[in-house]
């Protein structure tokens, strides 16, 4: 924390040019800009009557005239300058005001490049406009979008990619809110392709706009219950059994598994899936680590894929 | 904000993604691969593809295993066309995942 002192000294070297340029201002006003009471104000102006240029006679210190309630300045005693920023006060303004001017969905980014200009040239070239940078990550900069298409109620299409099906593809959404679950952000809303409440997470999704067009959720759609956490396996999920290596242990800690037993060096896990896409990318790329036990046609199709995966490489079938 | 070493001893660099080196990226140890897809899928590789070229995709890696994981993860939608020690490590996980397991 600054001592009194040292917050004084600043203030007693704007207070001049302040009022200078403000004739007459009441003294209550004044001591609300410095954010001080009144009878700290007049103690300040009490001090600067007595600070001035050397010689110390009439002329040399300077003048102000606070009878009553206003302050005046008579003479400032080449005061007349406001006090420069610090090249630290600079700096701090200047990212904060180039992370707005990022921030997507501001009103008035002019507003902000006009404030930036204005503390750059303030700061008399202690802030080099090229030393500074800022961007803002992905998530940051679909956060404010993607609110702003709910608080307006208006439809999103995005590009969404999907890791269950490892695909990337075009969608329309209603959004109808943000959440964070296990340090990620999700959209919930209604898709219109897939016709149903659908959980987007933020980094999956590659380019999103807000459209003109007004948000419609059909009437009895359900938001996602999340007191047991994002994804809930269902009982009509498909119910695949697995045995993991040692390497892919990890995969009955990531997924939501229903039973989990060591078996030799590695794990035997039984987990439900909505889409079985994931499984099948997971045991092709384990180098056998991962292998499906059951459902047979699971496994059967994920050796049909391999083969035919292998088929195209001139080594690959031996 | 503490200020340290005198202003201008040091220039930013050109082109500079701070964000990417720190998700462990950008390192300049890359290597190029090539890699057809065809279909739907492979949806990962053709996100962090550099660049797509009648369905063959440029990608940067410095991690040869993973890389190879995820073009065997997409199976048959994928194929790898250079370099030659990715194409033998995809062979090698598409074999494992065809045979008898």
């Amino acid at each position: 924390m600054a001592t009194a002192n040292e917050e004084r000294l600043p203030r007693l070297l704007a207070l001049v040019p302040y009022l200078q340029a403000r004739p007459g201002i009441s003294v209550a006003e004044a001591a609300a800009d410095f954010n001080v009471g009144e009878a700290q104000l007049r103690k300040d102006l009490t001090l600067l009557w007595m600070c001035g240029l050397p010689g110390h006679g009439p002329g040399d210190l300077i003048d102000l005239s606070f009878e009553g309630e206003t302050v005046s300045v008579v003479f400032d005693a080449g005061m007349s300058r406001p006090l420069r920023l610090t090249a630290e006060e600079a700096l701090a303004l200047v990212v904060a005001l180039r992370t707005l001017a990022e921030t997507p969905g501001l009103a008035d980014t002019d507003a902000v490049r006009r404030a930036l200009a204005k503390v750059e040239r303030a700061a008399g070239g202690a802030v080099d406009d090229s030393t500074v940078a800022v961007e803002l990550d992905h998530n940051e900069r679909l956060l404010p979008l993607v609110q702003r298409a709910i608080d307006d109620g208006r439809a999103i299409r995005m590009r969404y990619y999907s890791a269950s099906r490892d695909e990337v593809s075009e969608r329309t959404v209603d959004p109808l809110r943000l959440f964070e679950a296990d340090g990620r952000d999700y959209l919930e809303g209604w898709c219109r392709q897939a016709e149903g409440m659908r959980v987007f997470r933020l980094d999956r999704i590659e380019d999103a706009e807000v459209l003109a067009e007004a948000a419609a959720i059909p009437e009895g759609a359900q938001p996602r219950d999340l007191t047991e956490g994002v994804f809930h396996p269902a009982s009509e999920h498909l119910l695949v059994d697995l045995r993991l290596g040692s390497a892919y242990a990890w995969v009955a800690d990531y997924y939501v598994a229903e039973t989990v037993t060591e078996e030799g060096d590695g794990l035997r896990v039984t987990l439900r899936v909505a889409d079985p896409g994931w499984v099948r990318a997971l045991v092709l790329g384990s180098a056998g680590q991962v292998e499906v036990l059951s459902p047979d046609w699971l496994a059967e199709g994920i050796r049909t894929e391999a083969a035919r995966a292998l088929d195209a490489y001139p080594i690959g079938a031996k | 904000v503490e200020l340290v070493g005198r202003p201008r001893a040091f220039e930013r660099p050109e082109k500079v993604d701070l964000v990417e080196m720190v998700a462990g990226r950008g390192f300049g140890d890359e290597r190029l691969a090539r890699v057809r897809v065809s279909g739907a899928g492979a949806g990962q590789l053709r996100r962090i593809a550099r660049s797509e070229d009648h369905g063959v995709l440029t990608i940067e890696f410095s991690d040869i295993q993973w890389l190879a994981r995820t073009i065997a993860g997409a199976g048959a939608g994928a194929l790898a066309l250079d370099p030659p020690d990715l194409v033998d490590a995809v062979v090698e996980r598409l074999r494992a995942a065809a045979g008898a397991g």
